[in-house]
């Protein structure tokens, strides 16, 4: 009786097994034939993609002589959706500063990115005496930064025929701290349409 | 004999009767919030048909009457569902089960309407903004408007797809066309025309768009100074409302371009009342039968009006406009639903007819007495799908008062019913964060101790959390008043 209820469990088991179906693993290049009506990996490369050359090919960036500090500002997701927008942020911040013509500053940043709050916490030992205060940062030592980089990513549906339009636009600018001025921007649309009964998140 | 019992029990377990539903309505309608959300709970612990209609009763509840900040658990989880049903279509139930027209459609798991899915992601939208989550605010505002703008043409496409379904199933079980014969248009929209005719003047929204979603979320992206956006959404609240308010706020979103510093303002939203329900009837129509007419009876739904508590609602000396009728709303969509809820009732009572005539023809001895019996057990199920959000306003005012005035008086009918002052003191935002993550914590730790987040309800009012606004930020207050009840929350301001 012990053996038939020892059979009947490990067919449970197995059957349970056998139902929940295989994961595997899909290389992220060929992952585009599995993509939804919502923003994925593909939409955040190719906005990246597009926005990095269009700013690397500037006029702006090709006339720089000096390195251009630069800080993240908001980047406002106006989705129906989580859009990974620090994962956007990084992915251009990276390419700038591969480009050799930008530092990117962690000491001050808005929504789109992050500032590291060691930078602050490390300043409050100055007044304690169990650090040594000759290592301690120094007043006057951060550096602000003269670039911001904002942006928005805007979401619209449609209804043509039977199907749902969904239009996405990441729209990134570059703006001179000082004056004020756009240096850059760039706008990049991803099309995609969806049954009507799909939500887009 | 034995067949006997076989319909009796068979008419009992087809009832399908929620067996929470009496004990929500009593203790609701007696305004025992605090007992409601804990039988509201009980009734969601595991899965039923009913599910998603308690579960959202509890989020619509918990923002109305304990904060806003804390119902975001329930409708999240409402959400998830209601997507789920929305995906495979809210009226794909009509034909699934030609089986269950033996009982009646309260057998059958409630899917939830349209506007109520789009209140849920309106609630969340107001719930992460009293918390400061801009963030999610803005998701969730996106997708109530989008959520209403899909409405319209999802029940024209649903419809014809519900009736084709229904019929098909229904035919197939039978090899016959009776069902077909006895649906159609002509047939449904003579049962609209004699049983429905008072529900026109209701159903006026006929896009579906509740116009408190653009107009809402209209004002707080007005307040994110988001202009653009927000300029759209409250151009689509004024041309369906016509309510002054909304252009009022329109001119005042004019005067605030360009500009760093300007007079702030608080906004009232005042929920009001109880929204329609339904009720049920029993009637006989003719359906051709072979080669002759019988008479067959068929449960249908029916709205009964909304309540108001209030007719009128005054803050100091500016009158509220009503911007929104969620009754009418309800109606609107019941409109749409009605022909796919009328195939239904049809077939059900065509089938309950076609196995009690055969019972009685080829049932040999018993089988007028077996043909009586099934007919008793199949009149006991002969009800209409009454279930209704029961949480939800009939009726929603709008008001908008300068910050100058000190203190803010709100009356109904004239009547004082809550009070409260304008002050310097700003940090009503970081308690309902602090609030919020205590919630959080009790419920991972003791998902099942309901009393102690009644607790937190009540420590979190009584702290003095919400008795306070702030004189330097824009507020929104949501004020939900229910028969003898007021109860507020804040839901955008410092």
């Amino acid at each position: 009786m012990y053996l038939w209820r020892k059979v009947l469990v490990a067919g449970f088991v197995a059957l349970s097994i056998a139902g929940c179906g295989k994961v595997s693993y899909v290389d992220t290049k060929d992952s585009a034939e599995y993509t939804s009506a919502g923003i994925d990996y593909h939409d955040i490369e190719a906005a990246v993609h597009k926005s990095v050359q269009s700013l690397l090919k500037s006029e702006y960036v090709m006339g720089l002589e000096n390195k251009q500090v630069l800080a993240i500002s908001d980047v406002v997701n106006d989705t129906m959706q989580q859009v990974d927008v620090r994962g956007l942020t990084s992915k251009v911040a990276r390419a700038m500063r591969d480009s050799g013509k930008f530092q990117l500053t962690s000491a001050i940043s808005g929504s789109g990115g992050s500032t590291d709050q060691m930078i602050y916490n490390s300043r409050n030992l100055r007044d304690n005496d169990e650090f040594n205060q000759y290592t301690t940062a120094e007043k006057g030592t951060l550096i602000a930064p003269n670039l911001s980089l904002s942006g928005v990513i805007v979401q619209k549906n449609t209804k043509v025929g039977s199907k749902q339009r969904v239009d996405y636009s990441f729209t990134l600018t570059l703006t001179n701290l000082k004056t004020g001025m756009v240096e850059w921007d760039e706008n990049t649309h991803i099309i995609k349409v969806a049954p009507n009964s799909k939500v887009s998140w | 004999m034995k067949n006997f019992i076989f319909f009796v029990l068979i008419g009992i377990f087809l009832c399908a009767c929620s067996p929470y539903s009496n004990q929500i309505t009593r203790e609701y309608d007696t305004q025992h919030y605090m007992q409601t959300y804990k039988t509201l709970q009980k009734a969601t612990q595991s899965q039923s048909n009913d599910w998603l209609l308690w579960k959202m009763q509890s989020g619509f509840l918990t923002f109305g009457y304990f904060g806003a900040h804390f119902s975001l658990y329930d409708l999240e989880a409402a959400e998830k569902q209601f997507k789920i049903y929305e995906s495979k279509g809210l009226l794909s139930n009509i034909g699934a089960n030609v089986g269950s027209t033996l009982s009646n459609d309260m057998a059958m798991p409630y899917r939830g309407l349209i506007f109520e899915g789009a209140l849920l992601n309106f609630y969340k939208a107001l719930a992460f903004s009293s918390i400061g989550d801009n963030t999610q605010a803005r998701i969730e505002f996106n997708r109530a408007n989008d959520r209403q703008r899909r409405a319209k043409e999802y029940y024209h496409k649903e419809i014809q797809k519900a009736h084709d379904n229904a019929v098909k199933a229904a035919n197939n079980k039978s090899k016959s066309d009776l069902y077909e014969n006895n649906t159609t248009d002509s047939n449904i929209n003579a049962i609209l025309n004699a049983k429905y005719t008072n529900l026109k003047q209701f159903a006026v929204y006929k896009d579906m768009i509740n116009p408190l979603i653009p107009y809402v979320s209209g004002l707080y992206f007005m307040i994110e100074q988001d202009f653009t956006k927000s300029v759209d959404l409250l151009k689509e609240a004024y041309g369906i409302s016509k309510a002054p308010i909304v252009a009022q706020d329109m001119q005042l979103l004019e005067s605030r371009k360009g500009k760093r510093e300007y007079p702030k303002f608080t906004w009232f939203i005042i929920e009001d009342g109880d929204m329609a329900r339904k009720d049920g009837f029993v009637t006989s129509l003719p359906f051709a039968i072979g080669s002759g007419v019988n008479a067959v009876n068929l449960a249908l739904p029916i709205l009964l009006d909304g309540k108001p508590t209030h007719t009128s609602y005054r803050i100091n000396n500016e009158e509220a406009n009503m911007v929104s009728s969620i009754s009418n709303l309800f109606a609107s969509e019941f409109e749409k639903q009605l022909p796919a809820i009328i195939t239904r009732a049809m077939i059900g009572a065509l089938v309950k007819f076609s196995i009690t005539q055969s019972i009685n023809e080829f049932g040999g001895d018993y089988g007028a007495i077996i043909g009586l019996a099934s007919m008793i057990a199949f009149s006991a199920t002969t009800m209409a799908d009454t279930r209704t959000s029961l949480v939800l306003p009939h009726n929603v005012w709008i008001a908008r008062i300068p910050n100058t005035e000190s203190s803010l008086h709100i009356y109904g009918n004239n009547v004082a019913l809550f009070e409260i002052p304008i002050t310097n003191d700003c940090n009503a935002k970081a308690m309902r964060l602090a609030s919020k993550e205590s919630f959080d914590s009790l419920i991972k730790a003791k998902p099942k101790d309901l009393s102690a987040r009644i607790e937190l309800f009540k420590n979190y009012y009584e702290g003095g959390n919400e008795n306070k606004l702030c004189a330097s930020s824009d507020n929104i207050v949501y004020m939900r008043v229910h028969r003898g009840t007021v109860s507020h929350t804040i839901i955008k301001g410092e």
